[in-house]
């Protein structure tokens, strides 16, 4: 399938960075080359980036697809990974290490089938346990354990 | 170079700093971390320090970095052992070792194979240690003469060799490139003090951190593509037989340790190079100089003898550029500046002068790292074998914790957990695209470092760019660099025209 191919998708990403970063840099003074301004850089590092990623796209559109470029996306592991950082990003400044770290590894088990609840009940409290140890006792981090 | 009582006198200094209980303990407990979370199938030696750099922040700048370099010859060992019982190399620099390691396995001389990595490793790094106290000094003196100009040369091509070294697709390799330039201009700029491309967004005036993005690309992006590959199960991990090797097996391993050591040793200096380049170097001289180049890959012990040990001499000697020059060559290096500068420590030509105790106490830990290694890892070797049969499945929620306790307690900030999050996807997207990260990473270390050297090199040339090219030793730099690319371009251009001849 054409559109899989993975160097038009790379195209297509490098090119909307490189367009937010031209767009973002254009309130910034460009300055001269003797002096430059601190919009200088990365408007033109930003247009080098789009040159490059029209040539990387068009490159890939003229040449024949093999079964080679075929991008496999699974998104059930880096979903069940994100929203296991999610949860502890959302959950340590009001609950505490060890109910975001529970969350954490609660969430990230979907990642992978089957489930075992057994297995990732054991999982969540060595690893609140091991956390609260290791990060709070021992290395001494400033981290609340528990809901203040 | 240094006379020899110099050199005694350093080192003496370095041990006296390496060797006090405090260090020796953090410099075991790095390599015994490193080489337990390394030998962990699919956690190489980059993904290994990133998520265990916070660890490290809370101990001395000398005592944090002493351990850090020691996870890193602990992670690179451990990657050896997985490459060679299991067949799944952690990182690029251990590929070459799954080759003739795993062959060896297959044939029931895993034993041989694993002593002979962990010896030629040990002999390697004697080696490099040595080259590293005899060349750093002379070097420093050579940088005093280095302006922006040349310091802009210098990190050009230190990018250039990493695109040369990418995996894939050139044009990729240079995107990833300005992709982390355009990334290390985040924040606020520092000459004029306006906010660059921070979109409104307070936790971005300091630009974006290391550890987010370092634990995002090489961390969680990681993990994602693993678990896609593998299913969350154990690979199947063959069992130990003897562990010392035959005298044959010595008598064709130690040439091929001693060439290993000298390939690994020189490319490791070279911007840019470091363990990948040693060890596939170090692999095709020795199959050039073998009577019988077929034995490669069906258990040739010189196929691992040669590349661990360059890889250990490479890993070694590239920090040559970074202790000098302040330059990382290669993305674990770039992860040491990131940790380097989270202590307060500028790397460069200052250091050696300044803080000569962090300096040869680095050094000196080298050695110590090295020696450490060899002992817990002959005894333990079958602890690490048992390992690498833990199923991934409990080990990845473990990685996860880690980093996300990481990004969170550097700054005690939420927003930086995010900012993983969403460098973690970034990373995913483009591995799964085939672009790979590390040239990435290198160049978000060194754009701030480049955008300084560039303004002020035009700023004293009067805004005539061709001060690059009027002085001879910026002018020499550049040159390599092009040559280099040129060179790198040429057989893909040829490939090219083969591939289009095929299908006319």
């Amino acid at each position: 399938m054409q559109s899989t191919r993975p160097d038009i998708l790379a195209a297509g990403l490098f090119a909307t960075i490189g367009g937010i970063v031209v767009a973002g840099s254009r309130g910034l003074e460009p300055g001269t080359l003797m002096r430059m301004g601190p919009g200088y850089l990365p408007t033109t590092v930003g247009i080098l980036v789009l040159a490059l990623a029209a040539v990387l796209g068009l490159r890939a559109a003229l040449a024949r697809p093999t079964d080679e470029d075929r991008v496999d996306w699974r998104l059930g592991p880096i979903a069940a990974i994100l929203a296991a950082l999610g949860a502890f990003a959302l959950l340590i400044d009001p609950i505490g290490l060890v109910g975001a770290t529970m969350a954490l590894i609660a969430a990230a088990r979907f990642a992978d089938r089957p489930l075992r609840p057994g297995e990732t009940l054991v999982l969540m409290l060595a690893g609140a346990a091991f956390s609260a140890l290791v990060f709070v006792h021992l290395l001494q981090l400033p981290i609340a354990l528990w809901p203040a | 170079m240094a006379g020899l009582e110099e050199i005694a006198g350093h080192l003496g200094l370095g041990l006296s700093v390496a060797l006090t209980p405090g260090n020796v303990l953090y410099c075991f407990l790095g390599a015994l971390l490193g080489t337990l979370i390394g030998v962990l199938p699919g956690l190489g030696p980059a993904t290994t320090i990133a998520m265990l750099l916070p660890v490290t922040f809370h101990l001395s700048p000398i005592g944090g970095l002493i351990m850090l370099a020691g996870i890193y010859y602990g992670a690179q060992y451990g990657g050896s052992i997985t490459s060679i019982l299991v067949n799944i190399p952690g990182e690029s620099s251990s590929v070459i070792t799954c080759l003739d390691g795993h062959a060896m396995t297959r044939q029931g001389r895993s034993g041989a194979a694993l002593a002979t990595a962990a010896l030629g490793s040990f002999f390697a790094g004697c080696v490099a240690t040595l080259l590293v106290a005899l060349f750093a000094p002379p070097l420093t003196d050579l940088v005093q003469l280095f302006g922006a100009a040349e310091y802009f040369a210098l990190m050009a091509l230190g990018l250039v060799a990493a695109i040369v070294l990418a995996q894939g697709s050139v044009l990729k390799a240079l995107l990833m490139i300005l992709l982390g330039l355009m990334l290390g201009f985040v924040g606020t700029d520092v000459n004029s003090g306006a906010h660059r491309l921070t979109f409104g967004l307070e936790g971005l005036a300091d630009g974006i951190g290391f550890i987010p993005l370092a634990m995002g690309v090489f961390g969680i992006a990681e993990i994602a593509v693993h678990l896609e590959r593998m299913q969350g199960g154990a690979a199947p991990a063959a069992a130990i037989t003897r562990l010392w090797p035959t005298r044959q097996d010595f008598r064709q391993a130690w040439p091929a340790v001693l060439r290993g050591t000298g390939v690994g040793s020189l490319l490791g200096i070279l911007p840019g190079g470091g363990a990948i380049l040693g060890s596939f170097a170090a692999y095709t001289l020795e199959k050039r100089l073998a009577r019988d180049p077929s034995r490669f890959g069906q258990g040739a012990i010189e196929g691992v003898a040669a590349p661990e040990s360059a890889n250990n001499a490479a890993a070694q000697t590239s920090f040559i550029p970074l202790l000098t020059l302040g330059i990382p060559s290669n993305g674990v290096m770039a992860l040491m500046v990131g940790a380097m500068m989270i202590h307060g420590i500028t790397p460069g030509p200052t250091v050696i002068d300044q803080q000569p105790e962090l300096f040869w106490g680095i050094i000196a830990s080298m050695w110590v790292a090295n020696l450490i290694l060899v002992v817990i890892n002959l005894p333990l070797v079958g602890v690490w074998a048992r390992l690498t049969r833990v199923p991934y499945r409990i080990l990845f929620p473990a990685v996860l914790l880690f980093c996300a306790i990481g990004a969170y307690s550097y700054a005690h900030s939420v927003f930086d957990v995010v900012l993983t999050m969403v460098f973690g996807l970034m990373g995913y997207v483009l591995l799964k695209l085939r672009c790979e990260p590390a040239p990435l990473l290198l160049a978000f270390v060194l754009g701030p470092m480049m955008e300084e050297s560039l303004r002020r090199a035009l700023l004293i040339g009067r805004g005539d760019p061709t001060v690059f090219v009027t002085r001879p030793l910026s002018a020499a730099i550049l040159a390599v660099a092009a040559l280099l690319l040129v060179v790198t371009i040429l057989p893909a251009v040829r490939g090219l025209r083969q591939t289009a001849f095929r299908e006319d």
